[in-house]
C-alpha cells in the first residue's frame, strides 16, 4: 500500500503552487530582493553629473590653491570636467564677516559646503566642513581625502623635502583583494562583491522564512478551523499526514528558491555583480532544505496548538524573529566569517541556516565544519519532526481557547 | 457471525468528567444505527473514538473482530457534524483527494468521484472553488467526501442539518440504499423525527452513559401505548394543569399525553370536548420525541 505522505505531500504541494500568493511571491521577492542589495549600490557608484562647488576659508593660505589644483585633477564627471570646484573665500580679520559670506552662499544653494581651514592647520591636522548635508560621504571622502594630501605635502615641503620627490612617494595605491583556498588557488574577488553575494544569500533565506512561516501556519489552522482535521485524522495516521504536510511544503519552498537560484544566477552571471561558484549554490541549496525542513516542522508544531490566524500572524512574527536573528552578525560575517562568535552559534540550529548560507560565499569552510553542522542539522530535523508529530496528534482538536503551556506538556507525554 | 462494528466498554475522561462512561453496543453491515442524544451526551466523542480520531481511556473498538489500527481507516467514512473542506481547491479534485487518502487506487478514485458528484447532481459544479458553492451544496460535497471510497462503515453526524426537503429525501434514499447494499451507518441526529423513520436499533446516551439501547419496536413497547394524540383548536392549556394528565407534551395546536392512572381516554375527552374543539384523537405509541425528552428530563430509564 503506497504510503499516505506522499498522497498529502502532494497535495499540499500541488494546491498551493498554483495559487496567485505563491507565482506573486516568485517574482515579487527576487524583485525586492534585486532593489535591496543592487539598487543602493548602483545608486552609490553612479557618477555625478555636476560639479560641487566648495567654498573654503582658508586662514593659511596656501591649502586652497593647491587643494582645487588636487581635486580638479583627481574628481572628474563622466565628461571629463572637474567634479569639484574650490572657490576661495579671501579670509579677513573678521572670523565671523567670513562665515556669514560663506553662509550666505551656502544658503542660496550655490555651494554645497564650506571648509574651514584654520591656520594651526599644518599642527594639528584639524579643519572644519559646514554643510547642509554631511552624510554624503562621496563628497566627505573626497575632501578629506584631498586635504589630507595637500597638508601633508606641505609639511614635507616645509621640512625641506624636494617637491619632486613628494610628487614621487605620493603615488596612490591600489589593493587587490583575493580570496584564497587550502589548495593555493587564487581568485579575484573584491569587498562589495562578497558582500553583495553574501547579503543575497542571507535575504534569499530570510525572505523565504517570512513569507513561507506564514503559509505553513496559516495551511494549519485553515484545516483546524474548517474542521478538515477531523475527516483528515480519522483517514490517515497523524504522522504521516505532517511528515506529508512538512514535506509537501518544504517542496514549496525548494521550488521557490530554485526558482530563485536559476534567476539570480542569470542575473548575476550577466553582471557578474555576484561571485558564485557551483559548489557554493549546491552547498547553500543543502543548507536551506534542511533549515527549512526544521523551520516547517516548528511551524507546524505551533500551529496545531494555535486557533486563529492572528494568533498565527504573532507567532509567524516570534518565530521568523529567532531564525533571522543571525542578521545582526552580518557584517562581523563579512569583516570575520571565522570570528569565534559564528563559529559558535553555526551549531545552534536555530541560526545554521542563515549563518552558513552568509558565510558560504565568503570563506572556504573547512569539511569537517560543514559535516558537523549539517549533523547538527539533520539531528535537528529529526527530533523536531518527532515533537512536531505528537504535539499535531493532539493539538489539532484543539479549537477553543488556547491550551496552556502545562497542557502542551501533557500532551507531548500522553501522545 | 461477529458484527462489523464492536464498542466494548468505552470510556473517556477530560479531566474529571467523563464524556464516555462504559458505552458499549454493536453495529452491522445493512444496518442504519441510531445514535441519539442530547448535545454534550458523548455522541461525537464516542464516533471520535470509533473513527480513531482519539483513543479511549479504556474499552475497545473492534472492526470485524479486530482491535481497530490504521489499516482500518480505508473501510471507515465520516461526516462530521461541525462541517468544513478546503475552500480554495476544486470540487472534483478535493473529493478525489479524500477518496485516495482513503486508499482507492487514483483512477477508481475518479470514477467513484464523478458517479457521486453526477448522482446529486453536482457534476456541472465540478470544476468550481467549493467557497463559491451554497452551504447546502457545500454539505452534499462533504456527504460525498464521506462515502466516495465505498466503505464499510459510514458515521453521518446530523447529516440532514442545512438541507432543503427536497436534498433530504434525496439523501435518505441514498442511505436506504446503502443499507440495502450492505454498508453500515451510523446516523448520530438530534431529530427524532429523522431517526424514527430510518434508523433501527437505536442507542440513547445522555451524560455519557446509555439510556436506552434496543430495536426501535422494543423501545417503544417498553414506554407503553398511552400516549394520546390530540389535535384541537382553542387554548389547550387546561391540560397541563387536569388531574387526569400524568405528563403533557403541549403546542400550539397538538399536545401528546399520558394519562394519570384509572383515568380511561374517554374521560380525558370528555374534558377535551367541553373545553376545545377537537380535530383528531388517538391512542398511540409514544413518539420517538416523547420518549426522548421522557428519558433526557425524567433523569433514566423508566
Amino acid at each position: 500500500m503506497k504510503s499516505k505522505w506522499v498522497t498529502v505531500a502532494w497535495w499540499e504541494y500541488i494546491t498551493k503552487v498554483r495559487t496567485k500568493t505563491f507565482l506573486l511571491s516568485l517574482i515579487v521577492t527576487p524583485v525586492f530582493l534585486f532593489g535591496l542589495t543592487f539598487v543602493p549600490s548602483i545608486l552609490a557608484t553612479r557618477p555625478d553629473s555636476e560639479a560641487h562647488v566648495v567654498c573654503v576659508i582658508d586662514r593659511t593660505g596656501e591649502i586652497a590653491g593647491p587643494l582645487d589644483t588636487l581635486l580638479r585633477s583627481r574628481q572628474k564627471l563622466p565628461d571629463g570636467q572637474p567634479a569639484f570646484l574650490v572657490r576661495p573665500i579671501q579670509a579677513t580679520s573678521d572670523t565671523a564677516a567670513d562665515l556669514r559670506a560663506a553662509l550666505d552662499l551656502l544658503v542660496k544653494e550655490k555651494i554645497v559646503g564650506y571648509l574651514i581651514i584654520p591656520a594651526s592647520i599644518m599642527k594639528d591636522g584639524k579643519a572644519e566642513y559646514r554643510s547642509q548635508n554631511v552624510g554624503n560621504l562621496k563628497v566627505l571622502s573626497a575632501l578629506e581625502g584631498g586635504l589630507k594630501d595637500v597638508v601633508v605635502r606641505q609639511r614635507m615641503r616645509r621640512a625641506g623635502v624636494d617637491p619632486g620627490l613628494v610628487e614621487k612617494l605620493d603615488r596612490s595605491i591600489d589593493l587587490t583583494a583575493l580570496k584564497v583556498s587550502k589548495t593555493g588557488e587564487a581568485e579575484e574577488g573584491d569587498f562589495m562583491q562578497l558582500f553583495l553575494t553574501s547579503l543575497a544569500f542571507i535575504i534569499a533565506m530570510f525572505f523565504l522564512i517570512i513569507t513561507t512561516g506564514q503559509m505553513l501556519l496559516r495551511s494549519t489552522i485553515e484545516e483546524k478551523s474548517n474542521r478538515i482535521i477531523e475527516v483528515l485524522v480519522s483517514s490517515s495516521p497523524s504522522l504521516d499526514l505532517m511528515a506529508g504536510k512538512i514535506i509537501g511544503l518544504s517542496m514549496l519552498g525548494i521550488t521557490q528558491v530554485a526558482a530563485w537560484a536559476i534567476l539570480g544566477l542569470v542575473v548575476a552571471l550577466s553582471a557578474s555583480v555576484v561571485t558564485v561558484t557551483l559548489g557554493q549554490l549546491a552547498l547553500f541549496l543543502l543548507y536551506f532544505i534542511l533549515g527549512y525542513l526544521f523551520i516547517s516542522a516548528l511551524f507546524v508544531a505551533v500551529g496545531s496548538v494555535l486557533t486563529t490566524e492572528q494568533e498565527a500572524q504573532q507567532w509567524t512574527g516570534y518565530l521568523s524573529m529567532i531564525f533571522t536573528l543571525p542578521l545582526i552578525f552580518i557584517i562581523t560575517g563579512v569583516e570575520n566569517p571565522n570570528s569565534p562568535i559564528l563559529r559558535i552559534l553555526e551549531f545552534v540550529p536555530f541560526f545554521t541556516p542563515m549563518i552558513m548560507a552568509q558565510k558560504i560565499p565568503l570563506t572556504q569552510i573547512p569539511a569537517w565544519e560543514i559535516g558537523a553542522t549539517v549533523l547538527v542539522l539533520v539531528a535537528s530535523v529529526i527530533l523536531s519532526m518527532w515533537v512536531a508529530g505528537k504535539i499535531f496528534r493532539v493539538g489539532i482538536l484543539i479549537t477553543g481557547k488556547r491550551p496552556s503551556f502545562d497542557e502542551v506538556v501533557r500532551w507531548f507525554r500522553s501522545a | 457471525m461477529t458484527p462489523l462494528l464492536q464498542a466494548e466498554h468505552l470510556v473517556k475522561k477530560f479531566g474529571d468528567l467523563a464524556a464516555v462512561d462504559d458505552v458499549s453496543f454493536s453495529v452491522d453491515g445493512g444496518m442504519i444505527f441510531g445514535l441519539l442524544g442530547p448535545n454534550g451526551a458523548g455522541k461525537t466523542t464516542a464516533i471520535r473514538m470509533i473513527l480513531g480520531i482519539t483513543f479511549p481511556d479504556s474499552g475497545h473498538v473492534l472492526l470485524g473482530g479486530e482491535e481497530f489500527c490504521n489499516r482500518h481507516r480505508n473501510s471507515v467514512g465520516y461526516l462530521p457534524e461541525e462541517r468544513g473542506l478546503y475552500r480554495k481547491t476544486m470540487v472534483l479534485e478535493t473529493v478525489e483527494y479524500f477518496a485516495v487518502l482513503r486508499g482507492m487506487p487514483r483512477s477508481q478514485a475518479r470514477r467513484s468521484a464523478e458517479a457521486w458528484l453526477k448522482r446529486l447532481e453536482m457534476w456541472g459544479e465540478r470544476s468550481r472553488k467549493l467557497e463559491e458553492l451554497s452551504k447546502g451544496n457545500q454539505q452534499k460535497i462533504q456527504f460525498i467526501v464521506s462515502v466516495v471510497h465505498s466503505p464499510k462503515l459510514v458515521i453521518l453526524d446530523e447529516p440532514f442539518a442545512g438541507l432543503d426537503p427536497v436534498n433530504q429525501s434525496v439523501l435518505t434514499d441514498i442511505l436506504l440504499e446503502l443499507k440495502k447494499q450492505g454498508t453500515a451507518v451510523i446516523l448520530s441526529t438530534h431529530q427524532m423525527d429523522q431517526a424514527e423513520k430510518l434508523a433501527d436499533p437505536l442507542l440513547l446516551i445522555d451524560h455519557g452513559q446509555v439510556v436506552l439501547n434496543g430495536p426501535l419496536t422494543e423501545i417503544k413497547r417498553q414506554y407503553g401505548t398511552d400516549t394520546i394524540r390530540l389535535e384541537f383548536d382553542g387554548d389547550g392549556s387546561f391540560l397541563a394543569s387536569s388531574p387526569s394528565v400524568k405528563k403533557v407534551h403541549l403546542y400550539e395546536n397538538y399536545a401528546e399525553i399520558q394519562l394519570a392512572d384509572h383515568i380511561s381516554p374517554q374521560d380525558i375527552l370528555k374534558e377535551a370536548v367541553a373545553r376545545i374543539s377537537v380535530r383528531r384523537f388517538d391512542i398511540s405509541e409514544p413518539s420517538l420525541n416523547a420518549i426522548f425528552l421522557q428519558v433526557v428530563q425524567g433523569g433514566g430509564a423508566a
